[in-house]
């Protein structure tokens, strides 16, 4: 075709695709788990296209925000009830996706030099998306929407003295959740945060390519004699898994939107009463889970800060030369009762905060936190055993 | 050479992916369009009990100002004709009606004629009842044809139909189709 000979001319496309995804070689051994990554920039770009959609017709106003959501694009705009329901859900799947990339991540050690970088960069992402996933649940204007969020607003409040209640008047921009927190919240849901979150996936990608793909055994392999090109191999098989995820998004999509759609938030937000059960959302509810947990309210607040930390240090906790769930069962003992921990906080997040669901939430905090504090144990007893075996030469990187 | 599987794969990928873009697109272009409230504007009724002869009312149809006119049973107009190609366009459709719509917007650049029923002087004879424009003095018969001034074609007519005291603008009926000199 003329067409693909003039672009081909001038771009040197073909010879671009050839040298950075056929001559690019990735491990034989890659699992299914390593997909997550590819479907959590195909969740991003859905949340974007159809946010471009809302955009057009969402209006950041107290009185207007709930009518434009509910009414106008619900029921008005033709297929608005489509965009504004996979916007909804995709929220939730995006979040899901991403957490599904972490817990992945960190079963298969890829956090270990040389890729520190990597999950620097992905925590920052991570951090962010929690901020874009807060700032746009406001923006609808019902009940939940606004309780949840005023919520959220007064947990910097738990830092004592000025400090604290500086940080809640910042981030409303008054004294209650009005106006002045929608402009912002909308600003930084639709073009701040976003921008922001493409430029840091983007380093995250180049990290990816220049520190390499981990692999899922850990060991060292020889790239060019053991590695398959990442096209054909890796495009269709992330493109089929691609098409199952996009099969169950859209199933919710289109069927099940409950969940997502909850009922008390179709009514508009009332400042004066606080509905039955207010919570943030599940993404949120394990942190929420641990500050409740404590009965000081600064305790509280540090304590699910110093989780964050703990993540986001886990290159430095976890010394052990060796790589990989799979041949190491003692942290992999250790994994399971993370994955446990996390996962129970999150439910016990949705219970009422009563003193044994309190009781019960500080048992799970001390299990995570007994991950945490058993990767440095393991990785000094990983290492002694390594030295005796003659394998220290992994920590010293190389083909990972 | 015959195809091979994997081109068989290809061709049937590449099928499914144009599908699924199509079904992409689709939504997303058809949320851009007119909505239900806008449809709505493309059918207008108008209640012509309480109108008296000679008597025009302003409404609106898809975004145009519409003149809803009723003409006296007879109705003898003396005026002159245009010798060109739309000579008499509009009183051959509407001529036998006395109740009708057209578009009271000006084809030449767009404003509003005014009704003059009992005739305007720049016209000759000026005693028979015209349309006026104010801004550059564009003259239509009460049909809408276009006899004096700048303007170039006759009114619009859109597409109506006369249901007992309603006139259904928008619905083809004793206009079937929409004379659109607008476009």
């Amino acid at each position: 075709m003329g067409l693909a000979k003039f672009i081909e001319e001038r771009t040197h496309l073909s010879q671009i695709f050839q040298e950075q995804m056929v001559d690019y070689k990735v491990p034989k051994n890659l699992t299914f788990p390593y997909a997550f990554g590819v479907l959590a920039i195909i969740a991003f770009t859905v949340q974007i296209v159809s946010g471009m959609i809302l955009l057009m017709y969402y209006k950041p106003y107290d009185t207007l925000a709930f009518d434009s959501a509910a009414l106008f694009i619900w029921k008005v705009i033709p297929y608005g009830w489509l965009f504004r329901s996979i916007h909804a859900a995709g929220a939730n799947f995006f979040l899901a996706v991403v957490y599904l990339h972490m817990f992945t991540g960190i079963y298969y050690n890829a956090y270990k030099k040389p890729r520190e970088l990597v999950w620097i960069m992905g925590f920052i992402i991570y951090f962010l998306l929690l901020l874009t996933a807060l700032t746009g649940y406001v923006l609808p204007w019902g009940q939940l929407s606004y309780w949840a969020t005023e919520v959220t607003v007064e947990i910097p409040g738990a830092v004592p003295g000025v400090i604290g209640e500086t940080i809640s008047l910042l981030m409303r921009g008054g004294y209650t959740l009005g106006n002045i927190a929608i402009g912002r919240f909308f600003a930084l849901h639709v073009l701040i945060l976003p921008l922001i979150l493409l430029g840091v996936v983007s380093i995250h990608l180049f990290l990816v390519r220049a520190a390499g793909i981990s692999n899922p055994d850990g060991k060292p392999y020889d790239k060019k004699k053991e590695g398959v090109p990442f096209h054909p191999y890796v495009t269709l098989k992330e493109g089929a898994v691609a098409m199952f995820y996009l099969a169950l998004f859209f199933f919710f999509v289109f069927f099940y939107m409950k969940e997502f759609l909850p009922a008390t938030n179709w009514e508009p937000a009332n400042p004066l009463q606080t509905p039955a059960e207010i919570a943030p959302e599940w993404y949120l509810k394990g942190y929420y889970a641990i500050f409740r947990s404590i009965p000081n309210k600064f305790i509280g607040f540090v304590t699910f800060n110093l989780v964050l930390a703990l993540i986001l240090l886990l290159p430095w906790l976890d010394f052990s030369p060796i790589r990989s769930a799979r041949r190491r069962p003692l942290f992999f003992a250790m994994y399971i009762v993370f994955i446990f921990a996390g996962s129970a906080l999150t439910i016990v997040g949705t219970l009422q905060a009563t003193p044994e669901v309190a009781k019960v939430g500080l048992f799970f905090t001390a299990l995570l936190f007994l991950f945490f504090i058993s990767l440095p144990i393991i990785s000094f007893i990983e290492l002694g055993y390594a030295k005796a075996k003659g394998e220290v030469d992994y920590a010293k990187g190389g083909e990972q | 050479m015959e195809a091979s599987r994997r081109d068989f794969m290809q061709y049937v990928v590449g099928a499914f992916g144009a599908v699924a873009a199509v079904g992409a697109a689709y939504p997303i272009l058809k949320s851009l369009g007119p909505n239900a409230a806008a449809a709505l504007q493309s059918k207008v009724d108008y209640d012509v009990s309480q109108l008296k002869p000679m008597d025009v009312r302003v409404t609106s149809w898809k975004g145009f100002p519409v003149f809803v006119m009723m003409l006296p049973t007879p109705f003898n107009w003396n005026g002159p004709e245009r010798n060109n190609k739309y000579k008499n366009h509009n009183r051959d459709i509407l001529g036998n009606h006395n109740v009708y719509a057209i578009i009271g917007k000006c084809t030449h650049l767009g404003c509003i004629p005014l009704w003059k029923p009992d005739g305007d002087s720049a016209m000759n004879p000026s005693n028979v009842p015209v349309f006026h424009c104010p801004c550059h003095g564009s003259i239509y018969t009460p049909w809408g044809d276009n006899i004096s001034g700048p303007a170039p074609l006759p009114l619009g007519v859109p597409p109506q139909t006369l249901n007992g005291n309603k006139l259904e603008i928008g619905t083809p009926g004793f206009v079937k189709k929409f004379w659109n000199p607008y476009a």
